[in-house]
């Protein structure tokens, strides 16, 4: 799946969870700084990921994620390497 | 004679409290159960038999020679080996007084008192095996001794063994300081103030159904009320608390609202208005303010609990929660009859009443089970509590949390994604 398109899905998660416009959400936004993201709201955000794309993000790693860039290059990542497995 | 507490097969029936330790660290009573045989036999060498995977986390509390140590059952003395679920009732006499191997009446063996002969034709293996292997040779008979099977059997337990371990250890006294202005209602021979504890004035304590312990260190502050059978552990504080009969409370603990029939283990935090009835909580939990549980069903039928997952019936019609170590929860958290919460957990309110079995290591957010922050997070956030009451993280004890996470982390995914499913349905 090209990043384009996992970027617009990503966005539109986001949005759900945080309560934000989704227009809010562009690719360099933070999700604590920017977007308000709290611990609780982080936890959402991995299982609403997890079933958007139907992939399972390892807890640890997924919580460093900090922007909205970086969780489309680490669900990118994951769905190559669960499609393969 | 010499004495070794070990674990049989079935340490798995007291979990999630016993992830973290081994049987005979549960507290019943103002004891632990090892503390228990110790204290009945002061004289005797006590050796320790654990799971191996506790065995270093144990170590480190008694010395390495005295879990799962070699020598344990050399045939160089008579031996008692005591289940690590026992309480043993009768005078310390009694159990050397014939070789023999005492049941309870499901069979389980709750001690066995062997001589330096015949340990050696049976010391191979652990203790439990030479237990079994003297009661096939001996033969069996019942005993009145009590084996802590489940989690409720500690609760139950609880206020007889805070009367009998009163009179055995404690006894009237005011080691402390005892406010003129607090109140003592019923017998002072009942009440235990112990060395460096503080009782503030408009404390109210009621001695008539029973004994109040209030161990060294410990500060009772105004406006709390204590009921006997109580036992209030060293250094532990009570916040305007009303502390109802049978409750136990280990040391450096925190405590405020209601408390009734319940143990906490340790080390754990209940400062604000809540209740807590016929429930154990583990170390290093956290309940937050407005935390209730309850303990009795609107049809006063027995209640159902749900060991490693399967429904259990306990015959009981009071039984509470039951909260692993390092559990949290937040504000306003409601625990529904017979709750069995895992070690590490977070639990946020808010949207009703939580099922009644949430896997260790879950978080419960938004009226579902969810995988949580990840196994750093949770360390980090041990760590930082157990800082806070001049505790470390010791690293057999780290490698505890991550072996018991991997163990289950398989009953976590399966919730988690049966409430995925139906959340999203």
């Amino acid at each position: 799946m090209d990043k384009e398109k996992i970027l617009a899905r990503v966005c539109k998660v986001v949005g759900d969870v945080l309560g934000v416009d989704v227009t809010d959400v562009t690719a360099g936004a933070r999700f604590v700084e920017d977007l308000g993201a709290e611990s609780i709201q982080s936890v959402e955000l991995v299982a609403a990921f997890e079933e958007e794309f139907d992939i399972e993000m390892d807890e640890d790693a997924a919580l460093q994620v900090r922007t909205v860039a970086t969780a489309v290059d680490f669900i990118a990542d994951t769905i190559g390497k669960q499609s393969s497995e | 004679m010499k004495i070794v507490m070990f674990e049989d097969a079935d340490f798995h029936l007291l979990y999630p409290l016993t992830y973290l330790r081994p049987v005979f660290e549960l507290r019943c009573g103002a004891f632990t159960l090892r503390e228990k045989v110790r204290n009945k036999f002061p004289d005797c060498a006590l050796h320790l038999e654990t799971r191996e995977v506790l065995a270093d986390v144990a170590a480190e509390t008694y010395g390495p020679d005295a879990v799962n140590g070699e020598r344990r059952l050399a045939p160089d003395d008579d031996v008692l080996l005591v289940n690590a679920g026992a309480i043993l009732t009768s005078p310390a006499d009694a159990y050397r007084a014939r070789e023999r191997v005492a049941t309870a009446r499901n069979g389980c063996i709750i001690w066995a008192y062997l001589t330096s002969g015949t340990v050696g034709d049976m010391a191979a293996g652990s203790a439990a095996e030479a237990a079994a292997r003297a009661a096939e040779r001996l033969g069996t008979d019942l005993c009145d001794d009590i084996l802590i099977r489940y989690p409720w059997d500690l609760i139950t337990h609880n206020p007889s063994q805070i009367e009998s371990d009163f009179n055995a250890a404690f006894g009237p006294g005011i080691e402390g300081h005892l406010d003129q202005r607090a109140a003592v209602y019923g017998d002072m021979e009942q009440l235990h103030v112990g060395e460096g504890a503080r009782v503030e004035p408009f404390v109210f304590i009621d001695c008539r159904e029973g004994p109040v312990v209030i161990g060294p260190g410990a500060v009772v502050h105004a406006h709390s009320s204590i009921h006997g059978p109580a036992f209030i552990g060293r250094d532990t504080r009570l916040l305007e608390a009303r502390i109802r009969e049978g409750t136990s409370i280990g040391p450096a603990c925190r405590v405020g609202g209601e408390v009734e029939e319940s143990i906490i283990h340790g080390y754990s935090n209940k400062y604000h208005t809540g209740f807590l009835g016929h429930s154990y909580v583990g170390e290093w939990v956290n309940l937050g303010a407005l935390t209730a549980n309850s303990d009795l069903k609107n049809d006063y039928g027995t209640v159902t609990v749900y060991l490693n997952g399967q429904p259990a019936d306990t015959g009981s019609m009071k039984v509470g929660s039951f909260i692993g170590d390092h559990t949290k929860t937040s504000i306003g958290t409601l625990l529904n009859t017979g709750s069995v919460v895992g070690i590490m957990c977070i639990l946020v309110g808010g949207a009703g009443v939580l099922p009644k079995h949430i896997p260790s290591f879950c978080w419960y957010l938004n009226g579902k089970r969810s995988k949580g922050m990840g196994l750093g997070a949770a360390l980090d956030t041990a760590r930082a509590a157990m800082k806070r009451r001049g505790v470390e993280l010791t690293g057999a004890m780290e490698a505890l949390i991550k072996y018991t996470e991997e163990l289950t982390r398989p009953e976590k995914m399966a919730q988690v994604k049966r409430d995925r499913k139906r959340a999203f349905r």
